[in-house]
């Protein structure tokens, strides 16, 4: 009975000290480089995923360094950070604020180029003389 | 396009200053009316409505009733038009960087023997009407699937589409008529201001 209490003791201990150091380790093994702060520093979004999702910040911020080179417009990664962030149910305050996020903004822009394509597709459909509805 | 740039001449300057201050003003009215014939004072739905997606949303559904495509076998060409230009880009490694496009999200928003029907069917039950998703493919380079979500999300708020769900699980848009009278109210200002 003694022995199997000491073993369970030991066990937690072993769990807590586990816990405790992979949250240390979340915390100190990231890196964030002085332009890493920077960037961090100007963001709302950003600062508040440095506190709760190091992890995903971290990953965010390697996409942006790769989108200076490369913009990459994957839908998922507008939607994996946008339901990971707690909502904000203010209603004085935009979903997204391009102010507090201006490394951020650029998911929100769109081609010029683009816009042109399409409405060079649109005017070779034959036109019609129909009404909507 | 004419010469090289210059500032040398304060007379062009002037009347390029001229234009700039109109776009500038038509865009900005754009955007008041917008906001005037919402349904809605939400600020997070008024938020969106200001973004420049809606504004493209609004050109998209604009250009449609300004060509008066109504018919089933219009939006059939468009869709095949669509799957040409989307080919085009996949061949153009270029041009999908520049508009931050991966070939997987090309070749998700084509129109396929599965998605083309109901495309069709949706608007020959009545003109104008599209699925969501399908919608967003016709839109692929100019936002992502979940921006144009948003953007109609926010546009059924203030009244200026109509979301219907489908038995199906899908979707289906269909323009109020508003936009289109706003985005016509834009062009047609900004047109008449400069001439």
């Amino acid at each position: 009975m003694q022995r199997d209490k000491f073993w369970c003791l030991a066990f937690a201990i072993v769990i807590i000290a586990g816990l405790s150091m992979n949250a240390w380790a979340q915390r100190n093994v990231l890196q964030f480089t002085a332009a890493d702060e920077i960037i961090i520093a100007r963001n709302e979004v950003m600062r508040d995923l440095r506190r709760t999702h190091p992890r995903d910040l971290r990953r965010i911020l390697d996409a942006l360094a790769f989108a200076n080179v490369k913009r990459n417009d994957d839908p998922d990664f507008h939607r994996r950070p946008a339901r990971r962030v707690p909502q904000n149910n203010n209603a004085e305050r935009p979903a997204f604020d391009p102010e507090r996020n201006p490394d951020l903004e650029i998911y929100q822009r769109s081609s010029p180029e683009a816009a042109h394509d399409l409405f060079q597709l649109l005017k070779q459909v034959r036109p019609g003389s129909g009404t909507a509805k | 396009m004419g010469s090289p740039y210059t500032f040398a001449d304060p007379t062009e300057v002037g009347a390029d200053l001229a234009l700039l201050e109109h776009l500038n003003a038509a865009r900005k009215l754009f955007l008041d009316n917008l906001c005037a014939r919402s349904c809605t004072e939400d600020e997070q739905v008024l938020s969106l409505l200001r973004s420049e997606s809606t504004f493209l949303l609004a050109q998209f559904f604009y250009l449609i009733t300004a060509r008066g495509l109504f018919a089933a076998e219009q939006i059939a060409q468009l869709a095949d038009l669509h799957n040409e230009y989307i080919v085009q880009l996949l061949d153009d490694p270029a041009k999908m960087a520049r508009l931050g496009l991966t070939s997987a999200r090309l070749l998700d928003a084509m129109f396929t023997a599965d998605t083309l029907p109901r495309l069709i069917q949706n608007w020959e039950l009545r003109a104008g009407a599209i699925d969501q998703s399908n919608l967003a493919r016709f839109l692929v380079t100019l936002m992502s699937t979940e921006t144009c979500r948003k953007v109609l999300v926010a546009c059924e708020s203030a009244g200026f589409v109509e979301r219907t769900r489908t038995n199906s699980g899908a979707t289906v848009i269909c323009s109020t008529g508003v936009l289109e009278l706003i985005f016509g109210d834009y062009l047609r200002g900004l047109r008449q201001s400069i001439q």
